[in-house]
């Protein structure tokens, strides 16, 4: 048997978990219906029944430092079972929303992401460096030549562009990384703490293998088609999620092209780029996944009262919808000639994409990376996971 | 009464079929009653018959046909004693003719032919003439004066509760209370738990508003500092002397005295008068039972009332939970008194206990909660919980149950307090609660949180249980000569029951009913409501006396016990034997009747070696006719006679469990004849040992189950049956016959399926042995 | 102390219901010398317990009670009984109040001597009500052995059609009225005692627990019938698939009590009952293993506690603190999968039986059907007692979810509440 816990209730924490989404937890009587009833849910330990009395008793640790709250896909059949009506699949998303704050560096920005009132500073941000950088470079133009055509480089250089957010990329990376070390030995001390796991230690090389073997069940997103409940958020979150693989491949290209091609003659090739070009296919498809994917999510939110949505939630869902939107936007209104709507709204598509990339860390978003590695982690710690 | 007989014999329900009923209707007619015949006398054309009959003055009825179970209104004649005769279900329904065929045209007069189906109608029938040759009808008995006034003892939320639901209904009530003021438990408490719906706050104790309430109530009179020394006489007409608590009178009550005394030194019994003695030197300077207090005040019925005290555990008992070790270690009580000072602080140095653990169960290996826990444990602890919250915004309650036991509607109260962020709470077993320095240290295991946990607490509380005040002290100090308190309560737990699930407020003392918590755990919304329940039983209660019939379970029998003390020999038996303690004997022996505390059993008929007690309906002499009213064939009827066996059975669960046989056509020995009794307890060997003498082959007695779970409605007949049987055993031989020929059963009135077979083997017994070798004498 | 001051004897009860909790109140309150109306809507008294094997905690018969009862009001002219009889309108206030009760036709008059002629000559079988349809019976029946008023019932159907004939040519004391009509009538009561008591709650609703889909899975009241002696299998409990003698059994607690998506609260009883029906399998099959999934073991108090004590001396009976949320049948043996987590050893359990036994709640009768006074109840159709407006008063488990000693308790208090309503006048 494990060795004995001291409890040190952590009344903040409770507290915490249930301004995020999680203030039911309290209700629950511990008869472990949602353990059962959880599509994919181990045998052995299975969650959110723990999961449920270690947050009524403030076990901050106990849950923070857990991989099993990240294996949680969000289906909603434990709260719908419920007999005491305690949602559990909304405390599972709290601990998750508190496990980000906690991983994620510097803390104050991480707090502030997840703080309604700081949203204005949050957004004024990107918007000072975008005008300030942009008019002291001169590489920010309200009055292009338009001769040939609406070009938004010529408005808003591509220099300007990426001069921001290459390091937003960069300063995203290194805080994924710094919480991830944390993160994986925290939740290999719990495994072994909870008896969840017989490895007893994390090596290099057989959780690169778990990884590789759990990525096509992430693609597949087979973890989804086993709900019962809320089915639409399969097809939502699929959609957005390869919306976002489709953007990142083309956004990719576009680059290599662009800085490829000023070792051409001819000179650099800047957009917009052909109708015609598999590669606008491509981009213009993930475009509209993106926006139809995201506007699911917000219906669903909305027609779902008895699964508390809070702020976390809202955020991410319409700051992805707005990228779709202000994305699509750009395209049509410079095809429609409007220049200066066009520029715009180009100017706030660049706002968000910055937004998405530099907060990527301490937004709900972080899920992706965190899932991935707990999934990893469980497959790799042998917790009978995959169905 | 001069009685007018008249005997009327249905064909109906097959009796007809089955039956010589020309023949039958002989066997009356010849010793002279008048016969009349019907195919269903339950038709208008037969009920009219009986209405002229009865009309034409015949007042003793003798009805042949289907059980008196059913057609009870139909056949029932005021001011006329009716005999109902089974042949119905108990001979015609239950002995087919298949199994036992009717004589053919010429076997009608062979004298050789035994037809057991006639001979078993012939003897009922003939058992039934006896009978209302020996009965009467019975006339009510009237106390000389009755007092209505109720008696309630305790003056905590259920005795206050009860005295102003009784003063509502128009009755005189008074309280005592042994305390200086009223209120009990109740008012020891900061808050109590929630006592209307939702159910789901605990609220201000409502037992100070009960209190005042008694102020609308002239007729209610409060006794405070005030204990009952003693209840002497019976219900309607009870002499309750009173004495402050401590105070030593004459009136107090005396006890009898312990078996050890009862004995001299070589162990043998003493003699009535040296038994006497040593009674009046055992209970020196107290006034005998049979001398009632001349300033005593007059009582009709008695609200027992008494309570409960907290469980105090033993010293070291729970060493492992620090109990006694550490006086931060408290019950649920002494934290309740902590909580009602004020602010909880720890007994040990005053310190503000922020760090409540409660515990539920002692643990060690077993989830059985605290001796006389039960759910109100779980609640109080849920309540106390709470105490710990609204002292401190800081403050942290721990809960570590093995079941939380918060049924029916307090389910809400849980829930509700689940939610305070402060509480928290898990099933699990403590293992050892130890001193941490100024604090306490509490581990436990097997808990919801999947591993063993360690809580560091200020105080630790357990959560122990209610102990009703009857496990201390009869409280109720009756001047009965069976003592002062219940019979045989260690049955009950020490609660003050008799049948605790179909009749909850029946104790084993007439006209004495218990309410709240001296009867179970209860909370105090529970127990206002027990109290109402007590209330109606005490005021019925008088108002039965007042019409002169029985309470339960004979609920409205006129009839009681009629002593012929002229032949009393002072045995005593009748005395002690009766459940109910109804008699009482002078220093001679004799018994004193006290008809009101009579269930009417006839357990002391039973009793009676002499056959001095009868009912005006059910006599020694009544069954003893009926016994020697059955045929016993002898060698000189036939070559090879039936044997015949006697069954005395109880006529609440055996007499019916034999009709529901018959009524699915189960078919049983057609050699046995039966005789239903009030109550095994009312059988009179005697009886037997006509059955015997007369040369019936065997006999049985066939009543309820005894022991802890009893049947009995009347508590102890059962048990006393058996153990007579067990003696006349002894007699039996001594008479050269076997003791196998009486033998005593147990069945459950749902066993009706088993009782052909137990009558098959006891039949099997006796032809082992062989025919009674009195026979024919 | 004299006469005058005697309770008034005046007016008459009302009490509707005549299970455990009604009569007793009826008799409670006849005994103290009052008139009263006994209405009950099934052809017997009894109600549940009349339905019950045994009680808990004695194991004793319910029968062995109800008889001493029945005997009480054969000996008691004071309560008028009416069977086959619902209250369907209530007008007037506390003191005062006029009942219009529908009596349905039960086809048998009073000239019914029991004989069972009629059951011999009919042909038509109908399912048992009392049994939940385990059982085929005659539609011309006496509900049950033990049935107070011993009077058979001839089940409207056959009325009109040639069996109705059959019946009636077969009774020999023109006993059969086939022509009988429905009739109201008025009557008057100061006060009037609602004991309308409880259904179990439908296991059909449970989707996850499998009820209704695989037939080895009973509910605790069916199980009461099987272990009846006079039950659809004589006392014999087997499965209801192929009649085998079960190896195994489960018990699943709180099916639907204490569950916001069905009941809200604890069902009181539940838990005890299975304790005893343990005893029930244990007598017939000395070998059989035994679970019983649980939320928390509700055995309140000494004797209750000390009854669950006997019963964890049995090695072959197994307790784990786990609902069951989810079961399965494996279409071969018809045998039941149950899984549950034991959340005191966090290990998922899928436990394989012959036999599933859902421990369903009770629900009072006012929840699924309207009563037609203007009574308050909670939300889950309790019926509040407002004893300070008085008048009318809800008694045993039409109060509050109760077992047979509180409802029997309750019941005599509110005999006493409905006298007080006729003394105030």
């Amino acid at each position: 048997m494990a060795e004995r816990m001291l409890i040190e209730p952590d009344l903040k924490f409770i507290k915490d978990v249930g301004i995020v989404g999680g203030e039911d937890v309290k209700k629950c009587y511990q008869c472990a219906t949602c353990s059962v009833v959880c599509p994919i849910s181990p045998d052995n330990k299975p969650f959110p029944r723990k999961e449920m009395i270690a947050t009524s008793w403030g076990l901050k640790d106990k849950v923070l430092k857990s991989a099993d709250p990240w294996l949680c896909h969000n289906c909603g059949d434990c709260s719908t079972r419920c007999p005491r009506q305690a949602k559990p699949g909304d405390v599972l998303a709290a601990i998750r929303a508190q496990a980000i704050i906690e991983y994620s560096r510097p803390r104050w920005l991480a707090e502030a992401v997840n703080d309604p009132k700081k949203l204005p500073i949050l957004i004024a941000i990107p918007v000072f460096l975008f005008l300030v950088v942009g008019s002291i470079t001169g590489l920010l133009n309200f009055r292009p030549d338009l001769s040939g055509g609406i070009a938004h480089y010529k408005f808003f250089s591509t220099w300007l562009v990426d001069m921001h957010m290459v390091p937003a990329a960069i300063f995203a990376v290194a805080v994924f990384a710094m919480g991830l070390k944390r993160f994986i030995a925290d939740i290999h001390q719990n495994a072994l703490d909870e008896g969840k796991t017989d490895k007893q230690t994390v090596e290099v090389g057989g959780f690169i293998q778990a990884l590789v073997r759990v990525i096509p069940t992430i693609l597949k997103h087979n973890k989804f088609s086993e709900c019962t409940e809320n089915k639409e958020r399969y097809v939502a979150h699929l959609l957005t999620f390869w919306s976002f693989v489709g953007l990142f491949i083309v956004t990719s290209i576009i680059f290599l092209v662009l800085y490829g091609s000023y070792l051409l003659p001819t000179g650099p090739l800047h957009g917009p780029w052909s109708q015609l070009n598999p590669v606008k296919w491509l981009a213009n498809l993930s475009g509209i996944a993106l926006i139809v994917g995201t506007a699911i999510m917000i219906k669903a939110r909305v027609n779902k009262p008895d699964q508390k949505s809070a702020y976390k939630d809202w955020f991410l869902v319409y700051l992805a919808f707005a990228l779709g939107v202000t994305g699509m936007g750009a395209q049509l209104t410079r095809l429609a000639g409007w220049a200066e709507v066009s520029f715009a709204v180009y100017f706030l598509h660049l706002i968000a994409i910055w937004f998405l990339i530099a907060y990527l860390p301490f937004t709900k978003l972080a899920h992706l990376v965190y899932r991935t590695v707990a999934m990893a982690y469980a497959e790799y710690a042998g917790r009978k996971f995959t169905p | 009464m001069s009685k007018k007989y008249g005997v009327y014999i249905c064909h109906g329900c097959g009796i007809g079929e089955s039956l010589n009923i020309d023949k039958l209707s002989e066997t009356a007619s010849d010793e002279g009653f008048a016969v009349k015949t019907c195919p269903a006398f339950c038709g208008k054309q037969g009920l009219e018959i009986l209405k002229q009959e009865v009309a034409g003055g015949v007042n003793a009825l003798v009805i042949a046909a289907c059980s008196p179970r059913v057609l009870y209104d139909t056949f029932r004649f005021d001011g006329c004693i009716v005999e109902r005769v089974n042949l119905r279900e108990q001979v015609v329904w239950s002995h087919p003719r298949a199994t036992w065929p009717a004589p053919t045209e010429e076997q009608k007069d062979d004298e050789t032919f035994i037809d057991h189906v006639q001979m078993m109608a012939s003897d009922y029938l003939k058992m039934g003439l006896a009978k209302v040759k020996k009965i009467d009808l019975p006339t009510a008995f009237k106390l000389d004066a009755l007092s209505r006034r109720i008696l309630v003892i305790g003056g905590g939320i259920t005795g206050i509760s009860a005295a102003i639901d009784a003063a509502k209904t128009g009755y005189e009530v008074t309280i005592v209370e042994k305390e200086a003021a009223l209120g009990g438990n109740a008012a020891k408490w900061r808050k109590q738990l929630p006592t209307e719906y939702p159910f789901e706050k605990s609220t201000a104790p409502v037992i100070q508003a009960k209190i005042k309430e008694l102020d609308n109530f002239p007729n209610i009179q409060v006794k405070t500092s005030t204990v009952v020394a003693r209840i002497a006489g019976q219900p309607g007409d009870f002499t309750v002397t009173f004495k402050k608590p401590g105070e030593k009178i004459e009136f107090d009550v005396p006890f009898p005295l312990p078996p050890e005394m009862k004995v001299d030194e070589s162990g043998k019994e003493l003699e009535a008068e040296q038994l006497h003695a040593r009674y009046l030197e055992y209970n020196q300077g107290r006034q005998d039972i049979l001398t009632f207090d001349p300033n005593g005040e007059k009582f009709g019925a008695v609200v027992l009332a008494a309570g409960w005290r907290p469980y105090q555990p033993q010293e070291g008992e729970y060493a492992h939970l620090g109990f006694g070790a550490s006086p931060d270690v408290v019950t649920n009580a002494q934290f309740e008194a902590i909580a009602a000072a004020g602010k909880i602080k720890r007994p040990s140095d005053g310190r503000e206990a922020k760090s409540v653990v409660f515990i539920q169960s002692p643990g060690q290996g077993n989830d059985q909660d605290f001796p006389y826990a039960s759910s109100v444990t779980s609640l109080v602890a849920l309540k106390q919980a709470g105490y710990v919250r609204e002292d401190y915004a800081d403050g942290k309650a721990f809960v570590i149950y093995q079941h939380m036991r918060t049924p029916g509607l307090t389910e809400n109260y849980y829930k509700t307090v689940q939610q305070d962020p402060g509480i928290f709470l898990t099933k699990g077993q403590v293992v050892q609660v130890s001193q941490n320095g100024a604090g306490l240290i509490v581990n436990a295991d097997d808990t919801l949180l999947g591993q063993p946990i360690q809580i560091k607490a200020d105080m630790v509380v357990l959560a122990t249980g209610m102990v009703p005040a009857t496990k201390d002290d009869p409280v109720i100090n009756l001047a009965y000569r069976q003592g002062p308190g219940f019979r045989d309560n260690a049955i009950f737990n020490d609660y003050a029951d008799s049948n605790y699930i179909c009749f909850p407020y029946e104790t084993q003392r007439t006209g004495i009913y218990a309410a709240g918590g001296i009867r179970r755990s209860m909370t105090t919304e529970e127990s206002m409501e027990d109290a109402a329940g007590a209330a109606l039983k005490a005021i019925q209660c008088l108002e039965s006396v007042n019409r002169g019939v029985s309470v339960h379970p004979r609920s409205g029998d006129l009839t009681y016990p009629d002593f012929f003390f002229q032949r009393c020999t002072q045995c005593k038996r009748c005395t002690q034997e009766c459940p109910f303690g109804a008699l009482d004997d002078d220093e001679r022996g004799t018994p004193k009747t006290n008809p009101t505390r009579c269930r009417r059993c006839g357990t002391c008929m039973g009793a009676c070696p002499e056959r001095i007690i009868n009912f005006a309906t059910y006599s020694i002499d009544s069954v003893s006719s009926m016994v020697k009213a059955i045929k016993v064939p002898s060698t000189d009827d036939f070559d090879e006679p039936p044997l015949r066996v006697l069954g005395l059975i109880c006529e609440n669960d055996a007499y019916p469990a034999l009709d529901i046989a018959a009524l699915n056509r189960l078919p049983w020995n057609a050699d046995v004849r039966f005789i239903p009794v009030r109550c095994l307890g009312s059988v009179n060997v005697i009886w037997i040992k006509d059955a015997l003498s007369k040369g019936m082959d065997g006999v049985f007695l066939m009543g309820c189950k005894h022991g802890d779970d009893y049947q009995c409605h009347f508590v102890k007949g059962s048990e006393l049956a058996e153990i007579r049987v067990k003696k006349i055993g002894e007699a039996l031989s001594s008479l050269a016959l076997e003791p196998e020929r009486v033998a005593h059963f147990e069945v459950a009135i749902d066993e009706y399926d088993k009782i052909p077979q137990m009558l098959q083997e006891f039949m099997g017994t006796i032809e082992g042995l062989g025919p009674n070798p009195f026979k024919g004498f | 102390m004299t006469d005058e001051k005697a309770a008034p004897v005046s007016g008459s009860i009302m009490v509707v219901g005549g299970g455990i909790s009604g009569l007793t109140t009826a008799l409670e309150a006849a005994e103290v010398g009052y008139e009263v109306f006994l209405v009950e809507k099934n052809p017997y008294l009894g109600g549940r317990v009349a339905q019950l094997n045994q009680y808990f905690p004695k194991l004793c018969p319910p029968t062995c009670g109800l008889e001493i009862n029945f005997k009480r009001i054969k000996d008691n002219p004071r309560i008028k009984v009416l069977t086959m009889a619902e209250v369907e309108k209530v007008d007037g206030g506390p003191g005062n109040y006029t009942v219009s009760v529908k009596v349905r036709p039960r086809y048998v008059n009073e000239n019914c001597t029991c004989c069972g002629a009629c059951t011999e000559a009919c042909q038509t079988e109908i399912a048992s009500d009392y049994d939940f349809g385990m059982k085929k019976i005659k539609a011309a029946y006496l509900p049950f052995a033990m049935a107070f008023p011993a009077r058979f019932v001839i089940d409207p159907q056959i009325v009109k059609t040639e069996d109705g004939k059959r019946v009636k040519e077969a009774c020999r004391y023109d006993a059969v009225e086939l022509e009988m009509q429905p009739k109201t009538i008025k009557l008057n009561a100061g006060a009037i005692v609602w004991a309308t008591g409880w259904v179990p709650y439908d296991a059909n609703k449970m989707d996850r627990l499998g009820f209704g889909k695989h037939p080895n899975i009973i509910t605790n009241m069916m199980m009461e019938r099987l272990a009846a002696p006079n039950g659809p299998t004589r006392g014999q409990i087997t499965r209801p698939s192929d009649g085998k003698a079960p190896a195994s059994i489960a018990f699943v607690q709180c099916a639907g009590s204490r569950d916001e998506n069905y009941l809200p609260y604890c069902s009181y009883i539940c838990c005890m009952a299975s304790l005893k029906q343990t005893t029930y399998i244990r007598k017939q099959y000395p070998e059989a293993k035994i679970y019983i999934f649980y939320i928390d073991l509700r055995a309140p108090g000494y004797r209750y506690e000390k009854f669950y004590d006997t019963i964890k001396q049995d090695p072959n009976v197994v307790f784990i603190k786990g609902k069951v949320a989810e079961v399965s049948e494996d279409s071969a043996t018809g045998n039941i999968t149950v899984v549950a987590e034991n959340a005191v050893t966090g290990e998922k359990i899928q436990q394989s039986v012959e036999m599933v036994v859902l421990a369903t709640g009770m629900q009072p009768t006012a929840a699924v059907q309207k009563l037609p006074a203007a009574v308050k109840t909670t939300a889950d159709g309790f019926i509040l007692n407002d004893y300070a407006a008085g008048g009318m008063f809800g008694a045993g488990c039409a109060h509050k979810p109760a077992d047979v000693v509180s409802s029997n308790q309750n019941a005599t208090g509110m005999a006493l509440k409905a006298i007080q309503t006729l003394v105030r006048r």
